[in-house]
């Protein structure tokens, strides 16, 4: 098939897109489209129905069935149905707590660390590096049972502290390695000769690394973002009062089987997740190449 | 000069560490050298009861039937989603990267979606789409097909299934970006010199784009096989590890011990046996990181 001009190769191209091969490209991938919308669709559309709609039909059978009043009551905390709470406010105030300083945490920690590790030369520098990077082997999984103990045992199970600090834990080995590798990158002679005239560690770190880091900060700032915004496992552990639940645990506290009504469940989850969908998108590369960064390194 | 520098970088990479390692020494290293330690003990959480009793947990582990559910779960899991996501995601960017798809851009940014969102709120809506009044036992009969109405989650053959495609749902997408990342580097001039050598578009794909993508599904298949053996969330969400322990998972089983059952020490020896496993993937995956710094 070789091609002469662009308007011949336009021409085959849409000669190409009826070829058995092009068709089953479409069929796929806009299959996979379907597959992955559906469930927001429909999601969408149970949280705007109300319960009794909910049951009888896969979505609307007609525009007088939309009601917004689920997002309100959500709001407001109460559903009149059964006395159901959810207290979605206050998880989200939690999450974002929670969130904010751990990956404040996670990034101050993790530069100072990856800033000693590519520039600072120091006996058993590279022992130390392995040993941390080890760190990234083990799952939350495996600690969570004797972090359970660990928060009781340092009076902090009754706070948010709980599960900010072994979220920086867990996420400073990643940013640590991720660090490194680029500050290691950042020619050497720029520090030596800021050393000569006399500036400390910190202050070269602070005013002449993190300036030239952005990519690796913006990296870092997505991915633990995320990843401390999404995670559960942990905060089921430790967090065992009500007021401290962060957004997932808080929405899978509320339903209970299948008692729960959906669209009580559904306008949580969409109201949860439609923020970060929006900054997403907004951030699409950001998020994309910062997010497999970090689950390539992982 | 020189010796003096290099003692005031000595204490500062030492300062400079220190926070780091800290949280790493008091938030890893001491929980897992407490987990090993809880494994030999007998740990009731609610009698408080506490006795050595050096490795009779691991010799009650083997001889439990439900762990070892737990173990083949996990494996069947980790197996089936590491075939599924990898062969969506490869067909998926290979059709991108042919660039003859309108609109790919644009599922590009879709597919990658589900990855950004909290799993356990994907189980919900999963777990609302595999009930028994649920869509997709609705979108059966309006289809006619009423006679393939399962109640999905509570089906012991079913049920492992239905959280396998939730998860091939949430991580095919972010697979595909990677691939097609890869993808990407390779000379388009390439593909066009094998065309006009008369190569057709199977013998690209199969001679010169599969080789290429090789050393990429080596590192997506041990990342998908470490995600498998975490699973939680999704089992948590959807099953509780139900019906009868049809979806039992390590995590699950270990969690469940732990907190519903009261056998710290036993959901000890569990979480022992789990970073063992860890171990070998990781060390793999690890070999892997390395060789490409």
């Amino acid at each position: 098939m070789s091609r002469t001009s662009r308007s011949e190769r336009r021409l085959a191209g849409a000669r190409r897109r009826f070829q058995p091969i092009g068709i089953v490209e479409y069929i796929l991938m806009y299959g996979w489209f379907i597959f992955v919308i559906f469930p927001f669709a429909w999601m969408v559309s149970l949280s705007l129905r109300e319960t009794q709609a909910v049951y009888k039909n896969l979505f609307f059978q007609s525009l007088q069935e939309v009601t917004f009043e689920n997002y309100l009551y959500l709001f407001q905390g109460k559903f009149p149905y059964r006395h159901i709470q959810v207290f979605f406010l206050n998880a989200l105030k939690n999450s974002t707590l929670v969130t904010m300083s751990a990956v404040l945490g996670i990034l101050v920690v993790a530069a100072l660390a990856g800033y000693a590790f590519s520039k600072i030369n120091f006996f058993g520098r590279k022992t130390l590096f392995y040993l941390i990077l080890a760190g990234m082997m083990v799952p939350v999984q495996v600690v969570m049972l004797p972090l359970f103990r660990l928060v009781k045992l340092f009076g902090i199970h009754n706070s948010l502290l709980s599960i900010v600090l072994p979220y920086i834990a867990i996420g400073i080995p990643l940013s640590i390695f991720l660090f490194t590798g680029f500050f290691r990158n950042l020619p050497d002679a720029l520090i030596e000769s800021a050393r000569l005239e006399g500036a400390s560690n910190l202050t070269i770190l602070a005013r002449i690394v993190l300036p030239l880091s952005k990519p690796v900060i913006g990296a870092n700032l997505i991915f633990q973002f995320m990843l401390n915004w999404n995670e559960f496992p942990l905060a089921l552990v430790l967090l065992n009062k009500a007021r401290l639940y962060t957004l997932p645990l808080e929405i899978t506290k509320v339903q209970g089987q299948y008692i729960t009504p959906w669209n009580i469940v559904a306008t949580a989850v969409m109201a949860a997740i439609i923020p970060v969908i929006v900054v997403y998108l907004i951030f699409q590369r950001q998020f994309i190449s910062g997010l497999t960064a970090g689950a390539l390194k992982e | 000069m020189n010796r003096r520098r290099l003692t005031v970088n000595n204490r500062d990479g030492y300062l400079f560490i220190l926070p780091a390692l800290l949280f790493y020494v008091g938030f890893i290293l001491y929980p897992l050298f407490s987990v090993f330690r809880s494994s030999l003990f007998r740990i009731n959480t609610l009698s408080q009861e506490s006795t050595f009793i050096g490795l009779e947990n691991y010799l009650t582990l083997f001889r439990e039937h439900v762990f070892a559910r737990a173990l083949l779960n996990t494996s069947l899991y980790a197996g089936s989603i590491i075939v599924l996501i990898n062969l969506f995601a490869i067909i998926f960017a290979i059709i991108i990267d042919r660039g003859r798809l309108r609109g790919s851009y644009f599922l590009r940014v879709l597919f990658f979606i589900p990855a950004i969102l909290p799993t356990v709120l994907i189980g919900s809506a999963f777990k609302r789409i595999f009930a028994p009044f649920g869509a997709l036992n609705m979108i059966l009969v309006g289809l006619g097909l009423a006679f393939l109405k399962r109640t999905w989650l509570g089906v012991p053959s079913l049920a492992l299934s239905a959280i396998i495609i939730t998860t091939v749902w949430q991580s095919a997408g972010w697979n595909l970006v990677i691939y097609f990342a890869r993808l990407k580097e390779i000379s388009h001039e390439l593909y066009e010199s094998a065309e006009i050598d008369g190569a057709s578009p199977w013998q690209i794909i199969r001679y010169i784009k599969l080789p290429l993508l090789r050393g990429t599904i080596g590192i997506l298949v041990v990342i998908n096989i470490i995600g498998g053996f975490k699973v939680f969330d999704l089992v948590y969400v959807m099953t509780s590890g139900g019906p009868a322990h049809k979806t039992e998972v390590l995590t699950s089983y270990l969690y469940y011990q732990a907190f519903n059952f009261h056998n710290y020490g036993y959901a000890s020896s569990v979480a022992v046996i789990m970073m063992l496993i860890m171990l070998v993937f990781s060390w793999l995956r690890l070999k892997g990181t390395l060789a490409d710094e």
